[in-house]
């Protein structure tokens, strides 16, 4: 694959859009989609990560009793009912959120650091970070999928500038980043999700599938008309201009083999969901279609990663719906105050509520002799346990779904304390046959 | 390596860019009164001596700086640093050198020497010979894609919104070399294409209504921290606080019904509680609602429904008659008889959702505009002969490849239409095909400049007639040619005497030349940051976003009345007028200014003039909580005086934010900052300059002092020239008018080549610059030159 990119410092590219502004999806920046031989497609292991922002009230998270046998705490309660495909993880820490020097922002640090182990430079603009964990695996079995990897979140991201201290808003807005100096903003926006994980099956879902057959055609025939033009263009322009015409014809290319691969191995579905018109503005609806959406995702084997935000770290919305009018993040300043702990308690057992739906989705999947849950790992957590405190450690952490193995599952851990959270992330790699030699702070795979 | 040579070259120095120069307009003068300046042999005489005594200290061996004068042995060692010997004569004609310890030169002795060195330079500049450097490819950016289908097909629905950011380069997002494609992209392009296509021939596909909900952000806020309501306001309500706005894409032209849900209590006093909705700023329709007893408003809704033409529109909400409403403790005009409680305010109402859903009853079928485009010669009857095919394909191909095609180009959409009929499809789906095939084609989304079957011997070369018709009209326009443009190319007249300047002049009157307002200002400005900048609500409730939309547009007519008016391009230094609807002049304290409709209004007698002092410049300029100097000066050295500021080393301590403007003013902790010399030899340009605008505030408000600090807005320059103030500043900035042409010329030869610009480009500014300054600088004559720059007119083959 040719696609050459040069390289614009980060400054320079901000010149063009405002002085302290955060760094928008950049098509240049996103991997290039590449569809290869058919993927290996027998039980493929999906990952997940859905982070929470604000962090947890711990005692209403972590059961006292390990092992088996614990007693579900409030916030948890909501997943009991699968309780034997989750394993609760106490004891691991983001070291690298902390300050270390630096001023404060916490969030910030606590978003960017929770999938990349890295400690982000403290800046508005010139951000610096590590790859995550995700954007790994993305790399290294992307390509057996249409997509990569989908992120996804529930707060519209265009806030820019400065979000928390001295922190750009992409910190807070992103956990994906694809290189350590470009976060991937979540999408959230149904219909933009819905877009970009069905494409053209979406446009001709609703055409007699004659017609769309035969549009199908034409398109690859277009594709076939711009390849024949572009090589005798090649051909009279200089270097300079023939890279940039190298990147077309390369990116023609690969959608031309992706379109001829849609049609040979996977004729035409009606997604088994109408194209949303748009945002919801209720929350529960909004996320349900979020969680709807990558469930089928995964169910559609389009995509096999993907993070989940299910708010923005240190957002700021308000739960009306259940009766809080405080916005979170203040709120998560709960000074120890029973009354703020208990609605923090109920905005994160809320959240709990609308995982376990999401869950609940995936166990209803079925695949071969088992369900896509089944062959899932996904990570619930945050990179704040105490918001009073802010503080990185004994994280609020589990893992859900059988994609991970193992005989622990069904179980409550408690790690070493300060075990990096990272050594976690490289466990979830392992199990994709992915295996980078660390991830920021990691020390090596956990034993789970 | 023009920046690093500028960073080198004793920065102290350059800030006295802004520096004051009668003696630079004096040299200019006398240069070309006297056209033996310059020459060589008075070098000796003129030159030599001066800088043998005045600069040799530093700049013989020593090179500090990296700067040696003491190798000009011949006229060649001149030509060879132009660069230098530009610089050199800045230094001199600034009084940034010699520095100021140092033994300075008696004025009339520099005048002399700078009037030799610039002579020597515009000479060079008209005798040597251009280097037009290398313009690459360049895909079509996001704007210049939804222009040109737009003029191309007469489809308005602007595609390209969908597709991802473009990435930027030296400041504009239509940069050749940052342009890429991805087979993401592609993807996007190919889905584009289908659907520009059919909306062009068939018309929009018939839409299921869909609803868009609309939660403003800063209505709620405005509710909750804002409970002081300005007495004149304007009598539409939309400047209210707690007013509605928001801009929507309607993707289609149709019915659509819009429904507002309120939150609050009645405002006390009006009953019935008058609501109006606003479509681009017109009342579309108003009614009353009777709230119960309680006054309780929450789940009251008010709905309509409207025509809607396709495209962007801006929708409001808003509360009428506020007057009768207002409680007695507001002390207002007519205050409300009704004994009410202060506490519920007019604003403890206001519509938190708009639903848009639609459309309904759609328009369906292709628009006339696009039939014109397709069929110029009316729409054949059935299907059409061979050769009506080859004249409706090639018609389009020639526009959409902004060039004459071949007829192998021809046979190509012709097959493809025969083709798609084989298959049993009617002739306009094949002709929809023949569109997509066009639209997806690397001549349609790049602008190609084929190297002409050259003479080896000859790399620099005029570009082709048609090649310079695109450039020309994605320069002015963001789009492609049009007929007469395009005729022009045909004819090959487009280098005839006068016939490339009467185009430039035709295409700056036309309404599409607001692309350089949208394209280029916003990005030079960087207004375009306007729309994301989010502001401390809590701190500043005036900022709601209809002063956010409505300080964008202030900036935008400015801009489009220098380009219409074709005034002077200092106008954007100190311009003293500016365009102010209601909203923006109470914002700014200007009286007499009553509606929504923007005016033409004189600065006179106000602090403010210029874009510096404009609402949106110092709002970009600005955290979100506060003002920096910092920022401000950085902005202005990097957009108006084009010596931007090296970053700042990685070891620096940062701002305590948390003292500003309470024990230690803003100006206390930077000037704390600046004794530690590295930060010094920057921010002792920097700060000056932002401190002069310290008396507007984070969202451009005119403010007495800074919290409990009181604010001092003088500051001195590093030559040790001082002024007072946005007025002092902008008579430092304008009294050196080629300083910040340069800068503009700079700028806009950046933008309308798509490169960033290299040493060789100095010349051609420099030339830009006289010429602009020969002309009263006016905005047409900075295109002009352009327009007529070697860069512009030639290309230089890749060896």
């Amino acid at each position: 694959m040719i696609i050459s990119r040069k390289h614009l410092s980060r400054r320079t590219f901000l010149r063009g859009t405002g002085a302290v502004i955060a760094l928008p999806l950049l098509d240049a920046m996103t991997p290039a989609l590449s569809f290869g031989q058919a993927a290996a497609k027998a039980s493929p292991v999906r990952m997940c990560f859905v982070y929470l922002p604000n962090g947890m009230v711990m005692p209403n998270w972590t059961p006292t009793a390990e092992g088996r046998d614990f007693a579900y705490t409030p916030i948890l309660k909501p997943l009991e009912k699968f309780r034997e495909q989750t394993l609760i993880l106490s004891g691991l820490a983001d070291h690298n959120a902390n300050a270390l020097g630096a001023g404060p922002g916490d969030h910030a640090r606590a978003s960017a650091s929770f999938l990349t182990g890295a400690h982000p430079r403290e800046s508005g603009s010139d951000l610096l970070a590590g790859v995550s964990a995700d954007q790994i695996a993305a790399k290294q079995i992307g390509h057996q999928t249409r997509l990569a990897s989908i992120e996804l979140g529930l707060e519209d991201n265009r806030v820019v500038g400065l979000c928390d201290s001295k922190y750009s808003c992409a910190y807070t807005s992103s956990v994906s980043w694809q290189t350590p100096t470009s976060p991937l903003p979540p999408v959230a926006n149904p219909r933009q999700v819905f877009d970009r994980l069905f494409g053209f099956a979406s446009a001709d879902a609703n055409l007699d599938p004659a017609v769309a057959a035969r549009r199908a055609q034409y398109r690859r025939s277009i594709l076939d008309g711009a390849i024949d033009q572009t090589k005798s263009l090649a051909s009279s322009v200089g270097p300079a201009d023939r890279r940039k015409i190298d990147e077309y014809l390369t990116s023609v290319r690969e959608l031309e083999q992706r379109i001829q691969r849609v049609a040979e191995e996977a004729p035409m579905q009606k997604p088994a969901i109408d194209r949303p018109p748009g945002t919801p503005a209720d929350y529960a609806e909004h996320a349900g279609l979020i969680f709807d959406l990558l469930a089928l995702a995964y169910q559609a084997d389009i995509t096999r990663v993907s993070t989940m935000m299910v708010g923005r770290e240190s957002s700021i919305r308000s739960y009306d719906q259940i009766g809080i009018p405080e916005a979170h993040h203040q709120l998560s300043h709960h000074r120890n105050d029973p009354a703020n702990l208990a609605k923090l308690t109920k905005i994160q057992t809320y959240h709990m509520t609308l995982f376990a739906r999401f869950i609940e989705k995936l166990a209803s999947m079925k695949e071969g002799d088992g369900t896509v849950l089944d062959r899932s790992m996904i990570l619930y957590g945050a990179g704040i346990s105490d918001s009073n405190r802010h503080l990185h450690e004994n994280l609020p952490i589990m893992l859900v779904g059988g994609g991970l193995g193992g005989s622990r599952s069904g179980q409550h851990i408690k790690m070493e304390s300060q075990t990096p959270v990272t050594n976690l992330l490289l466990t979830m790699l392992d199990r994709l046959d992915v295996h980078p030699e660390k991830i920021g702070d990691s020390t090596g795979p956990l034993a789970i | 390596m023009r920046l690093q040579f500028k960073n080198s070259f004793a920065i102290a120095a350059v800030l006295s860019l802004v520096s004051v120069c009668f003696a630079a307009v004096a040299a200019a003068e006398e240069s070309t009164a006297n056209p033996s300046s310059g020459d060589w042999p008075q070098f000796s005489k003129i030159v030599q001596p001066f800088l043998s005594k005045y600069c040799f200290d530093c700049h013989d061996q020593t090179a500090k700086g990296d700067v040696r004068l003491d190798q000009f042995q011949d006229e060649h060692a001149l030509i060879d640093r132009l660069e230098t010997v530009e610089q050199a004569a800045n230094m001199v004609r600034r009084h940034a050198m010699p520095p100021k310890k140092r033994e300075q030169p008696e004025a009339g002795q520099a005048k002399e020497v700078v009037a030799w060195l610039d002579g020597f330079v515009a000479k060079m500049d008209r005798k040597l010979p251009a280097n037009p450097g290398r313009s690459i490819v360049r895909r079509l950016n996001r704007a210049e894609y939804n222009n040109t289908v737009r003029d191309l097909l007469g489809v308005s629905f602007r595609p390209a919104d969908d597709f991802p950011p473009d990435d930027s380069g030296y400041g504009f997002d239509n940069i050749g070399a940052a342009l890429s494609m991805s087979p993401a992209l592609m993807e996007k392009y190919l889905a584009a294409a289908e659907k520009v296509a059919r909306t062009a021939v068939f018309g929009v596909e018939r839409m299921q209504p869909e609803r868009v909900s609309h939660e403003p952000y800063f209505v709620a806020d405005a509710f909750s921290k804002n409970r002081t309501v300005k007495f004149d306001y304007d009598e539409t309500g939309l400047s209210l606080p707690s007013a509605l706005h928001v801009t929507q894409q309607f993707p289609v032209d149709g019915k659509y019904k819009m429904r507002t849900i309120f939150r609050g209590s009645r405002p006390v006093g009006a009953d019935p509680v008058e609501i109006a909705f606003w479509i681009d700023g017109r009342m579309a329709y108003q009614t009353k609602i009777t709230p119960p007893r309680s006054g309780e408003m929450n789940g009251q809704w008010a709905e309509f429904t409207a025509q809607v033409p396709a495209g962007e529109h801006w929708l409001s909400v808003s509360l009428l008659k506020m007057y009768e409403g207002l409680p007695q403790a507001y002390k207002g005009p007519k205050p409300s008889s009704v004994v009410g409680s202060a506490r519920i305010g007019a604003d403890a109402w206001f519509p938190m959702y708009l639903d848009v859903v639609g459309p309904y009853e759609q328009v369906m079928g292709p628009s006339e505009e696009s039939l014109k485009k397709i069929f110029p010669n009316g729409r054949p009857q059935g299907t059409p002969d061979a050769k009506s095919i080859r004249e409706i394909v090639s018609n389009l191909a020639r526009q959409a490849y902004r060039r004459p095609v071949s007829d192998e180009e021809v046979d190509e959409l012709v097959k493809a239409i025969a083709m798609v009929q084989s298959a049993g499809d009617s002739f306009d789906e094949g002709l929809c095909i023949a569109i997509q095939k066009l639209l997806i084609s690397p001549y349609f989304l790049y602008r190609v400049e084929r190297a002409p079957n050259a003479d080896k011997s000859k790399p620099i070369h005029p570009i082709g007639q048609h090649e310079l018709a695109t450039r020309l009209s994605y320069f002015l326009w963001s789009s492609m040619p049009d007929e007469e443009l395009s005729r022009c190319a045909d004819e090959q007249k487009l280098r005839e005497p006068g016939v490339l300047e009467a185009q430039v002049r035709r295409m700056l009157k036309d309404p599409k030349a607001a692309a350089i307002v949208e394209n280029f200002g916003g990005q030079w400005l960087l207004t375009r940051a306007l729309e994301s900048h989010v502001p401390d609500r809590a701190k500043f409730t005036e900022f709601t976003d209809y002063t956010r939309m409505s300080m964008k547009k202030e900036t935008d007519l400015f801009f489009q009345s220098i380009i219409s008016d074709d005034r002077s391009v200092l106008d954007f230094l100190d311009g003293n007028y500016t365009f102010l609807n209601q909203r923006l002049a109470e914002f700014y304290g200007i009286p007499g200014v009553k509606g929504q409709e923007f005016r033409k209004v004189d600065l006179a007698g106000t602090p403010r003039g210029g874009v510096l002092t404009q609402a949106s410049v110092l709002t970009v300029s600005s955290y979100a909580n506060r003002t920096s100097p910092v920022l401000r000066g950085k902005w202005i050295l990097d957009n108006i005086v084009n010596s931007p500021p090296k970053p700042p080393p990685a070891d620096v301590p940062n701002l305590d934010e948390s003292t500003l403007g309470k024990s230690v003013s803003l100006r206390e902790q930077l000037e704390k900052h600046r004794a530690n010399a590295t930060c010094a030899a920057c921010h002792s340009r920097m700060d000056p300059l932002g401190f002069a605008l310290e008396h507007f505030d984070a969202i451009g408000q005119w403010r007495e002092t800074d919290g409990a600090a009181a604010i001092d807005d003088s500051g001195s320059l590093p030559d040790g020239r001082s002024f007072k103030g946005a007025a002092g500043l902008r008579e430092i900035l304008r009294a050196d008018p080629d300083a910040f042409t340069d800068c503009f010329a700079d700028k806009l030869l950046t933008y309308a080549l798509g490169r960033g610009l290299e040493p060789f480009d100095r010349p051609t500014v420099r030339q830009i610059t006289r010429k602009s300054a020969a002309d009263n600088y006016r905005f047409s004559s900075v295109v002009l030159g352009i327009v007529e720059s070697a860069p512009f007119q030639m290309q230089k083959d890749a060896p």
